[in-house]
């Protein structure tokens, strides 16, 4: 049951007071259909080798990884097709749409699978978790470094693992996501830093990269338990482990 | 309390389906008054449906949040109502339990739907070639196509597919390839046929006026309007799931979706 959802409706002032955007005009535009090419079956850090778990956070992978095992434990996102949590909803096979828009002033994702959905808005600050309840895609603000939109969540509910296979985060996940154009408009690039203290011992990053596919359309209606679109064309790669 | 958000938000869409109304929308009616850029700039921000009608009578929730709209019963062809005295008589003698319907079994609830609740947001997002409307309540998502036709190939889902196009200063959305699962109003079915037209319009007093018509020859002997207001909200999406809520139908469970059959 949502602790605040009326407060919140009371607390305009908030919103009225919040940071003013942030975002510059001539920035690029990620307007579009976005798919994958290929999917990996589990996060693997960028560059960085192993996963850089604590004593605490190696536990409860393994003990997460068993549960799994012997049913235990159910993967939500997938028995239950609630949203994957972030960076989770970047490892999909299905397509998603980015919708950037001056009014409001925020870049909105909209994953097809799970029917999933992220307001990531331009402001400087975080709104105030004790007017927020913890979310699944947790919340979202965006500024512009450059040309990368640099995206910083928090206030995720514990609802999500990182991964299918089952990796761990706390109350204190903090993830930074810092995306991109490439390929004159073709590619977009993510790349998400985890940050979660209790878990891992340092950041780390994971990259992610979609080609562009506005010719295809994004489907709102995902039923949960039903086939969807082929999705024979993404190439599942094992990251190994 | 899981229960007590499913009946909030029975009762918010049972208000919605009791502003009902056959008559032609005021939006629909009105001369364009601006251009797109006018309407997308009126548009813009969070809204919530509202009315002024009187709270509904005391006695049994479940059927107090249902308020079966009888303009839509006296055109509903013999299949039609032959499922909705089901899923009434289900509405009218199970206290304190919902009849099946889309929405309590986490699936998209059709058009309008929850983006009329009260209390709620809807939010629209414009770009020039897709306008998004964003859903608070399950934290649902539509996408509609601006200036495009509908494709050939269509598969059925539950919200459709929708193309949209401005009129002057008002949008106006074009929907068809409804799954015949899902349903714009509880317990009211309709034919792979459905068609719905929603026009958006921001009148003079700040008001978002809508109005929702529904054609359906296979289901319905004449076309059904309702009309809906929205007024400003003046606060942030927040994501809000229902699955997280409502436990009614072990909602959510594995494949909720494809267990969900309505009264026929």
């Amino acid at each position: 049951m949502t602790k605040t959802f009326g407060a919140v409706l009371a607390a305009t002032s908030v919103w009225a007071m919040a940071g003013s955007a942030v975002a510059a005009s001539a920035k690029p535009d990620l307007t579009g259909v976005w798919w994958a090419t290929s999917l990996a079956d589990r996060l693997q850090p960028e560059g960085e080798g192993a996963i850089p778990f604590t004593a605490a956070g190696r536990a409860a992978y393994a003990e997460r990884q068993a549960a799994l095992k012997a049913g235990e434990a159910v993967d939500r996102a997938v028995q239950d097709c609630l949203p994957a949590g972030v960076p989770r909803a970047w490892m999909t096979a299905y397509p998603f749409q980015v919708l950037q828009t001056a009014g409001p002033d925020q870049v909105t994702v909209m994953y097809e699978e799970n029917r999933g959905l992220r307001p990531i808005r331009f402001r400087d600050r975080h709104f105030d978790t004790e007017l927020w309840d913890p979310s699944y895609m947790g919340e979202s603000v965006a500024r512009w470094d450059g040309d990368v939109l640099v995206v910083d969540t928090t206030n995720f509910n514990d609802d999500t693992m990182l991964d299918p296979t089952g990796l761990p985060h706390g109350d204190k996940l903090h993830v930074t996501e810092r995306i991109r154009l490439l390929d004159d408009g073709r590619q977009l690039e993510v790349v998400a830093t985890v940050e979660d203290p209790e878990m891992y011992s340092r950041p780390w990053s994971v990259r992610f990269a979609y080609a562009r596919r506005d010719d295809v359309q994004v489907k709102p209606d995902w039923v949960c338990g039903e086939p969807h679109r082929d999705v024979s064309s993404v190439r599942r790669a094992s990251a190994g482990g | 309390m899981a229960f007590a958000a499913t009946l909030l938000r029975g009762a918010l869409l049972g208000a919605t389906l009791a502003a009902a109304s056959a008559a032609a929308s005021p939006a629909a009616a009105a001369a364009p008054a601006g251009d797109a850029e006018a309407g997308r700039k009126a548009m813009s921000g969070l809204w919530t449906g509202f009315n002024d009608r009187p709270p509904p009578p005391e006695g049994n929730s479940v059927i107090n949040s249902r308020r079966f709209p009888p303009d839509l019963e006296a055109i509903m062809k013999p299949w039609v109502r032959a499922g909705y005295d089901k899923y009434k008589h289900a509405a009218e003698t199970v206290v304190d339990k919902e009849p099946p319907t889309p929405d309590n079994h986490c699936l998209p609830f059709a058009i309008p739907g929850e983006n009329a609740s009260h209390g709620f947001g809807i939010q629209f997002l414009f770009t020039p070639k897709t306008t998004g409307l964003l859903i608070q309540l399950d934290s649902e998502w539509r996408l509609i196509h601006m200036d495009q036709q509908h494709p050939a190939d269509l598969k059925p889902s539950f919200l459709g597919h929708s193309v949209g196009r401005w009129e002057g200063d008002t949008l106006v959305i074009d929907s068809v390839g409804f799954d015949e699962r899902s349903q714009f109003s509880d317990g009211v079915l309709h034919s792979a046929k459905l068609h719905i037209v929603e026009r958006y319009h921001v009148d003079e007093q700040g008001i978002l006026q809508a109005s929702y018509t529904y054609t359906d020859p296979d289901a319905y002997t004449a076309p059904y309007t309702k009309t809906k207001k929205f007024k400003r909200l003046d606060e942030p999406f927040q994501e809000y799931l229902n699955a997280q809520n409502n436990q009614l139908y072990g909602c959510p469970t594995a494949k909720t979706g494809s267990d969900y059959q309505p009264f026929r």
